[in-house]
């Protein structure tokens, strides 16, 4: 791996921002301010994604990109539980508070998710809207793994 | 051939017929139904209305799960010829990856242990079927993701038969929930084939894919009736 | 068909395993591929007997194992489409653990829901002995003390076999449950046209008014009705459904009217206030099929000449004469016929309704008043009077509008008045036979049902069906044996019983005011012979195991359309816990032991009316036999391998007999019966109970009360039930319902699939109150709420819906099992009926349900 300025700046970045985050410590040093993406109930992924296109955090295309190429060490324990590979891509590199995503305790009762009934979970912080997911996951191009494509006309 | 289901939820009268039906056919995991029912209620009395609508997996055209487990590496999700999105429980880790993804919530991740279906009695002999008579689609398996396979275990039977055109139309080579409908509010087949009754009803009675916005191309498709949530 | 498949030994130990849960091999043994061979696999046509449907099923099996149940597809053109929940899921009733499986002895003498009853195992042996002692006793003393009741026994094997049995006994108590059902209904339909049973003509109806009844969930007619009234639906049919509630039949309808429970007869009162004032009803119609023209005294009674025929006033003559040839009669007016003045019979119920304007109906049933206006035009409009249609080359009356009931008018006080009021409406516009409209069932069938009452005193029965209490009890009192036996001198009944046999019912949890009925089970020696352990089970002395509806033999029970007819068998397909006797087989032993095995036999040909096949005296009949011989006969000598491979054989009706051998054959024009539009039987009847009464000193009957129910026609007193009279500081009235995912609930209890595989809310019940009436008690959403009324109290959870009137809770049937014998999973929820009053309909002996009055408050 050829050593660059650009590399070495987003790892800075991104030591700055893991460690501002990590577990609410109080950060050490100031931090550029992390992606707010709180999008008004119900969501609309169309507009989350504009949000986020205006208000990405410096370096998160950068973080995606290493993480995809295996740049930044994020573990392969694939398991949805908090440890595990995926919270921290999400919570700590991304810097996505828990309430962005988990936005309700419940679903509400004619959402069309077949596991609608699981919630409210104990122990569990609450109902997930994929729409949020959309706003990085989705299309030709996109910040995150395309996960999503565009609606067919 | 692109097969599809259509769900007319103006027909449906919310009996969970189908639910149950698949729950049957497929070797019911307790907690990891395949097929679920969404009842709700809109309105202030007494301009009331209630809303019936069935989800099972959607076989997406570009399904997501799929997308997020060959990412993961363990490529346990496959589309085949038919369409029909299929997870292999062997290569299956339980990573929770596909039920992360799909917006429609399908996949089911078990727990621990599976529990027998009288709860604290011994399994009955349809649980004491050998794991290995049925089809390995039926043979469950704690810590793995389970869904809706579009009975391929039936429709697999019309394939070996060479009897591809009769599916959706023979019972033998018909998912279980498309069966027993009293309202006749489900049908299944080729979308491809003009002539089917499945292409003809989505055309006529305006059906539409649900939360089309995610842009995988659900072969599920839907007469809404409103007041559903997408 | 068999399939070849690839396998492993490791599958091995399981075989075992299942042999070892099912007793021992099962009768079509699996041979599979490590035995070299293949899995043996068939397809195997019965009827399901979770309700009374009784759909065409395919059940397939692998393996000697139920794998599926589907619907019959052959069946599709003759009755159901689809089959429900509880069909998908039957064969877990034949597998469920908590089956009673062996025949089982109390050993603990006191009896009660709280009671274990400290069960011994004993052998058929004992048990038939020991049964067949007390019934020789009995039947020597007096044969009557011996009570045999059936609920769903009716449908598993046929009541012909338990009526016979009973006449050969000497027991004219043989009970059914009618009376929890719809026996109101069938009631008014006797009374009015000589028999029961209807079906909308939805082919061709296009307004189709309902008055609660769960098409979707639970109507006797339901696998045929949701998918014909769906098609019709989108073929352009409006639905009204007026109803507390807003139930799934509701939630697909054009229109949900919420009425108050109880007050469906003021809203019909006042719809036919209205079309009779806007001169919209058939006249020639009433003329024709009807007594509407008939004369009525001041007393209340038609008047008849000296022959007994009815007089009506022959505007050809100006005279009153009977309707023969060359009589025309009036339908309208008020004459003078032997200085005494008179009216017609219409225009008696005309002027009675004056005080039911669209405004008093809306106070009693809380139905705006421009509401009942314009489903009254509605009705007016499209019932399209005095037109005709054709179907093919017939032609026939054409009034494509159906109002409809099944418990929503009938389980209540007033039931049979209720639904009267709905026929009055339907012959006020010529709907019943008409194309589109009401078709009715078997026309006159049996015309003492028109005629005054015997009310037979003292009462033969221990129901006093038919006695001065119930004098139009057609169909059973089956709620009214638990009070007979309690103090049967109380009653005037000349013995006291001594014996109940209880075949596949759960009596007392099924009825209203339900502590009552258990108590009356510990007077007598109870034998039930039954598939799990219910309650009726667990107040037993004896308690027999049963075979499940696929694993048995039966000519089975089917449902007609009105365009098509079916004769279908049920047949074995597993015998999961190798259970030698069913209820057929039983009776068939107790028979033989008491040796009247030969006088069983010849009732039999009589209770199931046989013709050209009949059973033979001096031989035993296996149950595969027993349904030969009754195939042949019905299918007048069908082959039986067409019954073991089709399960059925089914036709289609003429159009012109479907229209034409109802109330056209029997009732139309010069010299016919009439309908009963005004019911003078109920007047004679009422007349020979006063007489009974006083002649017999009776003390515990009300005649005023009875004089309020026996009516000619419905009247303002018949919304206004007992409990809504009396009951004070009880603000809501309680209804109800049945729900999709349990039936015979003792059997669905424990069904895994429907427990857990349907979502969370099958597994109990709630209190279903309104929204904002919760919001005024401090109530939210899953609180455990009491629901109190005149005679108990339960609580449970509550659930908040905007689906009900907010003056009104609901809670369904079919949950809140108290006894131990099931597991904790299947108790769940709320057992209503302990707080539902028990006021019968006088006239039927109908066990209310929906009239009850309560309190709901935070537990």
């Amino acid at each position: 791996m050829k050593f660059s300025l650009t590399r070495l700046f987003g790892m800075l970045a991104a030591a700055i921002i893991l460690s501002a985050c990590d577990g609410n410590k109080p950060a050490t040093a100031p931090v550029a301010e992390p992606a707010k993406v709180v999008p008004a109930a119900p969501v609309d992924p169309v507009a989350t994604a504009a949000l986020l296109e205006g208000k990405k955090p410096v370096g998160a295309g950068i973080i995606a990109d290493m993480v995809r190429e295996g740049d930044l060490a994020v573990g392969k324990d694939f398991t949805m539980a908090l440890g595990g590979r995926f919270h921290h891509i999400h919570t700590k590199l991304m810097a996505i508070k828990c309430a962005t995503c988990h936005q309700g305790v419940k679903f509400p009762d004619n959402i069309q998710f077949l596991r609608r009934e699981e919630f409210p979970l104990a122990a569990y912080p609450g109902a997930v809207d994929r729409g949020t997911c959309m706003g990085c996951h989705r299309g030709e191009g996109s910040l995150a793994t395309s996960i999503y494509g565009v609606s067919p006309k | 051939m692109k097969l599809v289901r259509v769900i007319d939820t103006e027909r449906c009268m919310g009996c969970r017929s189908c639910v149950a039906a698949c729950a049957v056919e497929n070797h019911f995991t307790v907690g990891a139904p395949w097929n679920v029912m969404i009842e709700s209620e809109s309105g202030t009395f007494p301009n009331v209305s209630r809303t019936y609508v069935t989800m099972n997996c959607q076989h997406c055209e570009k399904p997501a799960c799929k997308v997020a487990c060959d990412h993961a590496g363990f490529k346990a999700i496959t589309k085949n010829a038919l369409g029909v999105v299929l997870i292999d429980y062997e290569k299956c880790t339980g990573c929770g990856y596909c039920a992360a993804v799909c917006p429609y919530g399908v996949p089911q991740i078990n727990g621990e242990k599976l529990a027998p279906l009288y709860p604290d009695e011994k399994p009955t002999p349809y649980e004491n079927i050998p794991i290995n008579d049925r089809h390995w689609t039926h043979r469950k398996k704690p810590k793995v993701a389970e869904k809706c396979t579009f009975c391929w275990h039936k429709l697999e039977k019309a394939v070996e038969a060479g009897k591809t055109n009769r599916i959706g139309k023979d019972r033998e080579y018909t998912p279980a929930c498309d069966l027993v409908c009293p309202v006749d509010a489900r049908l299944f087949g080729d979308i491809d084939d003009q002539t089917s009754p499945v292409a003809q009803y989505i055309a006529k009675k305006k059906a539409t894919q649900i939360k089309k916005s995610y842009g995988l191309s659900p072969q599920v498709y839907y007469v809404l009736e409103g007041g559903e949530q997408s | 068909m068999e399939v070849t498949r690839r396998s492993f030994i490791k599958g091995m130990g399981s075989l075992a395993g299942m042999a070892a849960v099912c007793g021992s091999a099962p009768a079509f043994a699996r041979v599979s591929l490590f035995n070299g061979g293949k899995i043996s696999e068939d397809v195997i046509k019965s009827i399901c007997v979770n309700c009374v449907n009784f759909c065409g099923i395919e059940v397939r099996r692998v393996g000697g194992v139920i794998r599926s149940i589907a619907p019959d597809g052959a069946r599709r053109e003759i009755y159901n489409h689809g089959i429900c929940p509880k069909g998908v899921s039957g064969g877990f009733t034949m597998y469920n653990p908590y089956r009673v499986k062996v025949p089982l002895k109390r050993t603990n003498p006191k009896k009660g829901l709280d009671q274990d009853p400290r069960w011994v195992e004993i052998s058929w042996e004992e048990a038939f002995s020991t049964i067949t002692e007390r019934l020789a006793k009995i039947k020597k003393d007096n044969p009557s003390k011996l009570i045999w009741q059936h609920g769903h026994g009716k449908y598993l094997i046929g009541d012909e076999f338990p009526k016979a049995f009973a006449k050969a006994f000497g027991t004219p108590n043989v009970i059914h449950r009618t009376t929890t059902c719809e026996s109101a209904r069938h009631v008014a339909d006797d009374i009015t046209w000589g028999y029961h049973g209807f079906l909308p003509d939805l082919e061709n109806t296009n307004l189709f008014v309902v008055f609660g009844s769960n098409y979707f969930e639970a109507e006797q007619y339901a696998r045929w009705m949701d998918h014909t009234v769906t098609r019709a639906k989108e073929r352009g049919m409006k639905i009204i459904v007026i109803e507390p509630r807003l139930s799934a039949p509701g939630a697909k309808a054009d229109q949900w009217i919420p009425i108050r429970p109880g007050k469906d007869v003021a809203m019909v009162m006042a719809m036919t206030r209205l079309l009779i004032d806007a001169g919209q009803f058939d006249e020639p119609f009433l003329i024709t099929y009807t007594n509407a023209p008939q004369l009525v005294g001041a007393d209340g009674k038609i008047l008849r000449d000296a022959e007994g025929k009815a007089l009506v006033w022959d505007t050809t003559s100006n005279s009153a004469k009977p309707f023969v040839d060359g009589v025309t009669p009036a339908l309208r007016g008020s004459y003078k016929v032997d200085g005494k003045s008179v009216s017609t019979g219409f225009d008696v119920y005309a002027d009675s309704l004056k005080k039911m304007t669209p405004e008093a109906a809306a106070d009693i049933c809380g139905v705006p008043a421009q509401t009942i206006r314009d489903l009254a035009a509605q009705i007016g409009k499209e019932a399209r009077l005095g037109t005709t249609t054709r179907i093919g080359d017939f032609s026939h009356r054409y009034r494509p509008v159906s109002i409809h009931t099944w418990r929503g008018m009938t389980a209540k006080e007033f039931g049979v008045q209720t639904w009267r009021s709905a026929l009055m409406l339907q012959m006020l516009l010529g709907i019943p036979d008409a194309i589109g409209g009401h078709k009715l069932g078997k026309v006159y069938d049996h015309p003492d049902y028109m005629e005054a009452a015997k009310c037979e005193y003292p009462p033969k029965r221990v129901d006093l069906a038919k006695s001065v209490y119930f004098p139009n009890g057609h169909h059973d009192v089956c709620q009214q044996v638990a009070l007979t036996v309690l103090d049967p001198k109380a009653y005037g009944l000349p013995y006291e019983p001594e014996m109940q046999i209880f075949y596949a019912t759960n009596r007392p949890v099924s009825t209203s005011d339900t502590n009552v009925q258990f108590k009356s089970m510990e007077k007598t020696f109870n034998v039930t012979i039954e598939l799990n352990m219910s309650e009726t089970a667990w107040m037993s002395d004896i308690v027999l195991p049963d075979l499940g509806y696929l694993e048995s033999w039966h000519f089975a029970p089917t449902r007609s359309t009105p365009t098509t007819k079916h004769t279908a068998i049920r047949q074995p397909i597993v015998n999961a816990y190798n259970i030698p006797h069913d209820g057929y087989s039983i009776i068939w032993e107790l028979s033989k032991r008491l040796g009247i095995r030969d006088k069983y036999i010849e009732a039999l040909n009589g209770t199931w009316k046989l013709k050209d096949t009949k059973f033979a005296t001096g031989r035993d009949y296996t149950a595969r036999e027993a349904v030969e011989v009754l195939w042949a006969d019905k299918t007048h000598g069908k082959p039986f391998s067409i019954a073991i491979k089709e399960g059925f054989v089914g036709s289609t009706i003429p159009t012109k007999e479907v229209y034409t051998k109802g109330i056209e054959a029997q009732f139309k024009g010069a010299g016919k019966p009439k309908m009963q539009f005004y019911a003078d039987s109920m007047v004679q009847t009422f007349e020979k109970l006063k007489q009974t009464v006083e002649k017999n000193g009776i003390k515990n009957i009300d005649v005023a009360q009875y004089k309020i129910a026996y009516s000619p026609f419905p009247t303002r007193d018949h919304a206004f039930p007992t409990p809504h009279r009396e009951a004070e500081k009880l603000p809501f009235y309680l209804m109800t319902f049945k729900r999709m995912y349990r039936n015979q609930m003792a059997c669905s209890n424990t069904n895994p699939i429907l427990n857990f595989a349907l979502g969370k809310d099958t597994q109990e019940n709630h209190v279903m109150i309104n929204t904002s009436a919760a919001a005024k008690l401090g109530i939210k959403d899953g609180d455990v709420v009491v629901v109190e009324s005149r005679i108990g109290k339960v609580s449970g959870k509550c659930k908040l819906t905007e689906g009900i009137r907010p003056d009104t809770v609901g809670v369904s049937y079919h949950y809140g099992h108290i006894i131990t014998a099931f597991p904790a999973y299947a108790r769940k929820g709320i057992a209503i009926n302990s707080v539902l009053e028990l006021h019968p309909d006088k006239i039927s002996g109908m066990n209310s349900f929906n009239d009850t009055k309560c309190k709901v408050y935070k537990a």
